[in-house]
């Protein structure tokens, strides 16, 4: 009897403790961000694909000035630059011979390609942007009859090709001092082979495309550039990227710092969430190969986008000019935050930079935050509404920043909060893609002495608020604190983002 | 115990919750942030528009702002280029504007634009007030502004870098680089585009693109107030032909020719109005100019063949009329008096301008002692060093009255960039009454000794500008008058050619009145060589583009035939007419025509006709004869060219226009076949007459060619005449005697009494001339000429004349006939008894008897006591190879 009322007694204790603390961390429905759910303990931040302008000539005369506001607005922490070698390099003579070995060439950095590119990593250089440049792709004309390199067949692990890119990398970081090149992209989607005749990347299996790498690193160490990192991959689709990185992971984690990926979501996958889940598989496989993801090495989204929308003939989104646009894509940083990315590059900034060449002609890739293409349509010239959707995010999510996760969100509102390091400054964002107004009370765990005020934009349709500048303005601005609950009302598919400063 | 250990229990357990709940954090309350997060709501007050204000005219991208409403949450801007696209709710149908902006969530109220508006355009735009409540338009409504365009005097286009320009895939090879240095002396760098030989050829994959170089540059710019395009441009290379081309606003391409001085520095400036749309390949759309708006520049090359290069620097658009003092405009000779030359060691040249500067008179004194080869020539040396730009043709006006004598050659040289020398000449006899002169620019041939730089025809750039004479022994004064450059379209007129020349050009510059017969033009109603670029339109690609008037008998009579020039290996060298008139009733085309290349080519002539439309349809004859054939094609034998789209066949009445086209290729097949180095080979001609519709219907290729040839079965004679076979109305002998005796008749009294003689009277005291044009074949071999003639009682002596026509030269010989016998009686004179009268010094052999032109009998009796009126019948004259050179016989007829 008495062991029988001593396990009543037992079962009632336990029975307590179980309810009395379930009711408290259910609370009533409040978002807590705090230390228990941290996504990333130090972010890297988000960026966006600033290429070099293939023609500024095309360009609306006076307009560079236009860009440059409008990337001081966005404030990225990371740019990815990508050029072509077949611009540089000069007087190529293959001496007659089959033999790469005798084949002799000189570079030409004094020409507006190079000014094109230097434009942008000057502007990175003294805004303190850490910036991955590239190389599209090998030097050489697809065509095997009009292709005097025949790099081809060996894509970049063909020696000249490292030679070539040593000698661009020293000219850029000792020659130019960029020291903002944080990373070399050894050639852009190497998985994508394409067919031969039409594709650079025919023959760069994932195994030549791993000896490049360890070629271009060779060449690279040889001239003392040792501190410039090689995106590992640059690979495109989660299951081409899985191939690639695995074997990178195996095979050559040694001289790889970053595992880079481009991702195209479409919209089923955002919005179900599902995305997020996708993504994580592969950061978690990717890990399992090397451990030091998620400590010494992070993986990093380098083109961020969504595929619903892509003309495949022309490369263009056609929703890029909806609201929408800029909703998923919210969502999209969210989720890949959640699934492990600590970096994030858009793609990608201003419509005029990139073209696509087809046999019908060429047209501008329409995949910006806007265009100063000259002959873009006024409506395309101004700024897009995800570019305002990226302004906030880019500024709230900064460099070194905590980011805050959350469990317990409703369905279809995706979350997250950041603090920045000395906790002078954080936000939180909330994303509702979801066709029903949301009513979320949210509060940050972490103490912050920020300012005593809170700057909260909305973004949607009818929502967003523009100045007469047209950069984005808060739709409130009041006396708050993030360490407060305040319960938030976000309309269906809108994002809220409150933000101890004003973006 | 039990009780103690029950305690226990219940403290323990008490302290165990405690302690679990402690281990799993206190429950942390949070304060709650006491905003409220509140929008303006309610009626929106009444605004209005402020800037800019209606009807505005700016030239700046206005400000957008307005007055603040009562409870405005945000406000939402409008703008567009039609009015309609913002009464609309259809978005579509909104941003189907191109220039339509929406820009909502505006919470200020001033708003600028970040597009770059279109410029010279109205705008129209309005502003709304909303909140969750209330939407309020602006009490202003819609307003509008225009976006003017500011009007540049010029914009400055730099080369930029060599990499902006990028190389046509599918043409040939070339490289693009800067020259940074001051190539052409302005401190401008150069954009240089190479090729050579192996970069022109691409192999069998892409023979079309041999030889044709496109390099682009993108533009995107809009230009306006400026209405040309200057630069500086210099090519040295094979014959090539160069073009500026530029892609407008709706992708057409404008190209303009490059008149290319080959190795000369030269600078171009091209109107917008000059700019031709291509239509080959590229699209079509308003076919208009659109140079308000430009997206690429480029620069075109065909035909390149080997190694070449070419600088291009300070590219600029501008007012043409601001570049005015660049350009060859009427010659002031007051303001060049000074800086007038002569060049000349026979004569003494003293230039002396008229007081307004419109004329200038030469006078020309002989100095002695001259080498006999410098003698009678030398020219007033005017420099000019401006641009000829405006103009196909020199307008002026010529006195040589001051000059006693016609028996020489006025001369016009133009000494051009590359300092080619061009040249116009024309006999003092032959310049017209009323001393004006319409000179076009087609008719100035290469001088001798004036190949100096390209050998082809630009007139672009002028260095200097010549007058003067040669074969002129004598002084004198000669006058110049209103010499300036003209567009023949706008200056031809009635006192610029004879009656009969204007009644058969149309209206309309190069264009013909068809004869009732068919004649399009049987080059006889020309009175100057000249005017036969007054009809013919000539291509330019060929660059040996020319006609000449030459005598040419072998078509019967004192016939005029025409020679048609062009070069080897390049393209087709056309020359078209337009019909004035629609003509019905003919059903083929007829040509004579006779193959006069050099250098074993063997030309090809195309015949194309073309439709109203436009539409050309060819005809091709391959290896034209080196003798007259008159070629005659039915039209239904004619086909559609390659890139016109008309009918299959064409018919008379659907004729427009006819050209006629030569060209031949060495080795190559085309202009695209690089399979053997061109041969540029100028001094091609062929020769072409009676170009005529007719009515036949089969295709038929005959002898055209009225040659006296040896008598078959007597090599040694050529009979000119034996007039058996003549009736009165087809005699080819003429009288050149302007008296109403003096005409021919045929008479049936003959040496053998059979067959017809020749009956041409005379009058005693007088001379009466009687003439025939003739044709020689070169089987012809003989020594002298022999006449069967009788005579009348007086005993009279006759003149016996013949020409050769040599190297378009005249040259005169003529032998006395003495006592003709009233008896028939054979006359043979050999060619040694004659005495040249006319032209340098050339003894007359049997070699030169292919070139006889003329024959001529002069009659006359200064012995006889009246004006007694006779005649002398001429039964046979012939070429006569049996004969010696030194024969001089006279030998009655035996039968």
């Amino acid at each position: 009897m008495k062991k029988v009322l001593a396990i009543l007694l037992l079962v009632l204790l336990i029975g307590t403790v179980t309810v009395g603390c379930s009711e408290e961390s259910k609370s009533d429905g409040v978002i807590k961000f705090g230390s228990d759910n941290i996504v990333s303990a130090s972010f890297d931040g988000l960026g966006v694909e600033w290429g070099t302008y293939e023609d500024t000539n095309k360009m609306v005369k006076g307009s560079w000035d236009r860009v440059l506001s409008a990337v001081d607005k966005l404030n990225p922490s990371l740019v990815r630059c990508m050029t072509n070698l077949d611009w540089f390099v000069t007087d190529f003579d293959d001496k007659g011979t089959d033999d790469p070995e005798d084949d002799t060439w000189g570079y030409n950095f004094n020409n507006k390609q190079m000014v094109n590119a230097s434009d942008v990593l000057d502007y990175c250089q003294s805004h303190g942007i850490k910036v991955a440049f590239g190389v599209w792709n090998v030097i050489g004309n697809v065509d095997p009859d009009k292709d005097i390199y025949k790099m081809i067949p060996n894509a970049s692990a063909d020696p000249r090709w490292a030679k070539m890119v040593a000698d661009l990398m020293e000219y850029l970081l000792v020659s130019k001092g960029y020291s903002c090149i944080c990373w070399f992209v050894n050639t852009n989607e190497p998985n994508v082979t394409g067919l031969v005749g039409t594709s650079k990347n025919a023959y760069n299996t994932v195994d030549t495309w791993i000896t490049g790498v360890k070629t271009v690193r060779s060449a690279l160490d040889k001239i003392g550039l040792n501190d410039l990192a090689i995106v590992g991959g640059d690979t495109t689709t989660l299951e081409g990227s899985r191939i690639y990185l695995r074997k990178a992971a195996s095979e050559i984690s040694g001289i790889l710092n970053n595992y880079g990926v481009h991702l195209y979501a479409n919209n089923g996958d955002i919005e179900s969430a599902r995305y997020e889940s996708r993504v994580r598989a592969l950061y978690n496989d990717i890990k399992k190969k090397d451990g030091e993801l998620g400590n010494s090495k992070n993986m990093y989204i380098w083109e961020a986008g969504l595929l619903s929308g892509k003309n495949s003939l022309t490369d263009c989104n056609e929703f890029i000019m909806n609201y929408s646009y800029g909703l998923r894509m919210a969502d999209y940083t969210i989720q890949s935050l959640n699934a492990g990315i600590n970096g994030i590059v858009y793609w990608d900034l201003d419509d005029a930079m990139h073209f696509m060449y087809h046999e019908t002609g060429t047209n501008a890739k329409e995949w910006g935050m806007f265009s100063t293409l000259a002959t873009a349509e006024l409506s395309k010239q101004e700024y897009r509404p995800w570019y305002h959707s990226s302004v906030l995010l880019t500024n709230l999510l900064r460099p070194g920043n905590v980011v805050y996760g959350a469990k317990n969100a409703a369905e279809g509102v995706r979350t997250i909060a950041t603090v920045n390091q000395d906790r002078t400054q954080g936000g939180i964002v909330l994303v509702n893609n979801s066709k029903k107004k949301v009513s979320q009370t949210v509060v940050l765990d972490e103490a912050i002495n920020a300012s005593g005020k809170l700057y909260i934009y909305v973004y949607d349709e009818d929502s967003l608020k523009v100045g007469s500048d047209g950069f984005v303005v808060p739709n409130y601005v009041v006396d708050g604190s993030l360490n407060k609950k305040m319960t938030l009302d976000v309309p269906a598919y809108a994002m809220v983002v409150v933000s101890t400063e004003r973006i | 115990m039990k009780k103690v250990l029950l305690c226990m229990i219940i403290l323990c357990s008490i302290v165990l919750i405690a302690v679990g709940c402690t281990s799993e954090e206190t429950p942390k309350t949070y304060e709650s942030n006491s905003f409220t997060l509140t929008q303006p709501r309610g009626d929106i007050g009444a605004f209005h528009a402020e800037t800019p204000v209606n009807h505005l005219i700016t030239t700046t991208i206005p400000t957008f702002s307005w007055t603040e409403a009562e409870n405005a949450a945000s406000y939402t801007l409008e703008i567009a280029s039609l009015e309609s696209s913002l009464l609309t709710d259809d978005e579509a149908t909104k941003y189907a504007d191109t220039l339509y902006i929406c820009q909502k969530g505006i919470t200020s109220t001033t708003y600028t634009v970040q597009a770059d508006l279109k410029k010279n355009q109205t705008y129209y735009w309005r502003v709304v007030a909303v909140n969750k409540d209330d939407i309020r338009e602006s009490d202003s409504h819609i307003l509008s502004f225009y976006y003017e365009a500011t009007l540049y005097e010029e914009i400055p286009l730099s080369v930029g870098y060599a990499d902006e320009w990028k190389v046509h895939e599918v043409g040939s090879k070339a490289t693009v680089a800067l020259s940074k240095n001051d190539f052409f002396g302005t401190g401008e760098q150069s954009l240089t585009v190479s090729f050579d030989r192996e970069d022109t050829q691409r192999g069998p994959a892409y023979t079309e693109s041999n030889g044709w170089v496109v390099v682009t540059r993108s533009l995107e710019q809009e230009f306006f107030g400026v209405d040309a395009f200057y630069f500086n441009f210099y090519y040295s290379g094979n014959d090539a032909a160069a073009y500026f081309r530029l892609i407008d606003e709706d992708n057409e391409y404008w190209y303009a020719p490059i008149k290319l001085a080959t190795n000369a520095k030269q600078t171009i400036i091209i109107k917008f109005e000059e700019f031709i749309l291509r239509t080959k390949g590229t699209p079509v759309m308003n076919e208009k100019f659109d140079t308000n708006y430009l997206k690429s520049v480029e620069l075109v090359f065909e035909h390149v063949d080997g190694d070449g290069i070419a600088y291009f620097s300070d590219l600029r658009a501008i007012r043409f009329d601001n570049y005015a003092d660049m350009f060859v405009d009427q010659l002031n000779f007051n303001e060049l008096a000074s800086e007038l030359k002569t060049d000349s060691t026979y004569f003494n040249f003293t230039a002396d301008p008229a007081e307004n500067g419109d004329s200038l008179t030469v006078s020309l004194t002989t100095n002695s002692g001259i080498p006999s080869d410098q003698q009678g020539y030398g020219f007033v040396v005017i420099p000019i060093g401006k641009m000829l730009y405006m103009g196909d043709a020199f307008y002026f006006e010529l006195d040589l009255s001051g000059i006693k004598t016609t028996d020489y050659n006025f001369i016009i040289r133009l000494v051009e960039e590359d300092n080619d020398v061009w040249q116009f000449k024309i006999s003092a006899a032959n310049v017209p009454e009323n001393k004006k002169m319409l000179i076009p620019f087609a008719a100035f041939t290469l001088a001798e000794g004036g190949f100096k730089g390209d050998g082809i025809k630009q007139f672009y750039y002028i260095r200097q500008i010549l007058f003067g004479v040669n074969s002129l022994y004598q002084g004198g004064s000669f006058v110049v008058s209103d010499f300036m450059p003209v567009m023949l379209k706008d200056s031809l007129d009635e006192e610029l050619m004879s009656a009969a020349l204007k009644d058969s050009l149309g209206e309309e510059l190069h264009s013909t009145v068809v004869g009732e017969d068919g004649m399009i033009d049987n080059f006889e109603s020309y009175d100057l060589f000249y005017q036969t670029y007054y009809r013919w339109a000539t291509s330019t690609a060929n660059k040996d583009e020319a006609i000449e008037l030459y005598f040419d008998a072998a078509l019967g009579g004192n016939n005029t035939a025409a020679r048609f020039g062009y070069k080897t290996d390049l393209p087709e060298a056309n020359y078209s007419t337009k019909l004035a008139k629609e003509v019905s009733d003919f059903t083929a085309i007829s040509i004579c025509a006779k193959d006069s290349s050099i250098l074993k080519a063997d030309a090809t002539m195309i015949i194309y006709l073309e439709d109203k439309r436009g539409n050309l349809y060819s005809y091709t004859i391959e290896k034209l004869a080196d003798e007259w054939k008159k070629y005659t094609v039915p039209f239904s034998e004619f086909s559609l060219t390659e890139n016109s789209s008309g009918f299959t066949n064409i018919t008379c009445d659907r004729i427009t226009a006819v050209s006629i086209a030569f060209q031949y290729f060495y080795q190559r097949t085309s202009i695209f076949d690089f399979s053997d180095p061109a041969q540029y080979n100028s001094g091609n001609f062929v020769c072409v007459d009676n170009i005529c519709f007719t009515a036949d219907t089969q295709r038929k290729t005959e002898d055209a060619s009225f040659k006296i040839k040896p008598t078959v079965g007597n090599s040694k004679i050529a009979v000119i005449n034996n007039f058996d076979e003549d009736r009165v109305e087809t005699l080819t002998w003429s009288s050149e005697t302007n008296a109403s005796y003096a005409v021919l008749d045929l008479s049936d009294d003959t040496a053998s009494g059979e067959g017809k003689s020749l009956k041409m009277p005379y009058k005693c005291n007088m001379e009466t001339l009687y003439s025939e044009y003739i044709a020689v074949d070169s089987s012809v071999n003989a020594k002298g000429l022999t006449l069967l003639m009788k005579g009348d009682s007086y005993s009279s002596d006759a003149t016996l004349v013949f020409y050769l026509k040599y190297n378009n030269k005249d040259y005169k010989y003529q032998a006395t006939i003495s006592d003709i016998s009233s008896a028939w009686t054979t006359y043979s004179i050999g060619f040694d008894q004659f005495v040249q009268t006319q032209g340098d010094t050339k003894a007359m052999t049997s070699d030169l008897v292919k070139y006889m032109s003329k024959v001529v009998l002069n009659f006359k009796n200064y012995s006889a006591a009246d004006y007694y009126i006779s005649e002398i019948l001429l039964d046979e004259i012939t070429l006569d190879g049996n004969i010696t050179l030194d024969t001089n016989t006279k030998t009655p007829y035996a039968g």
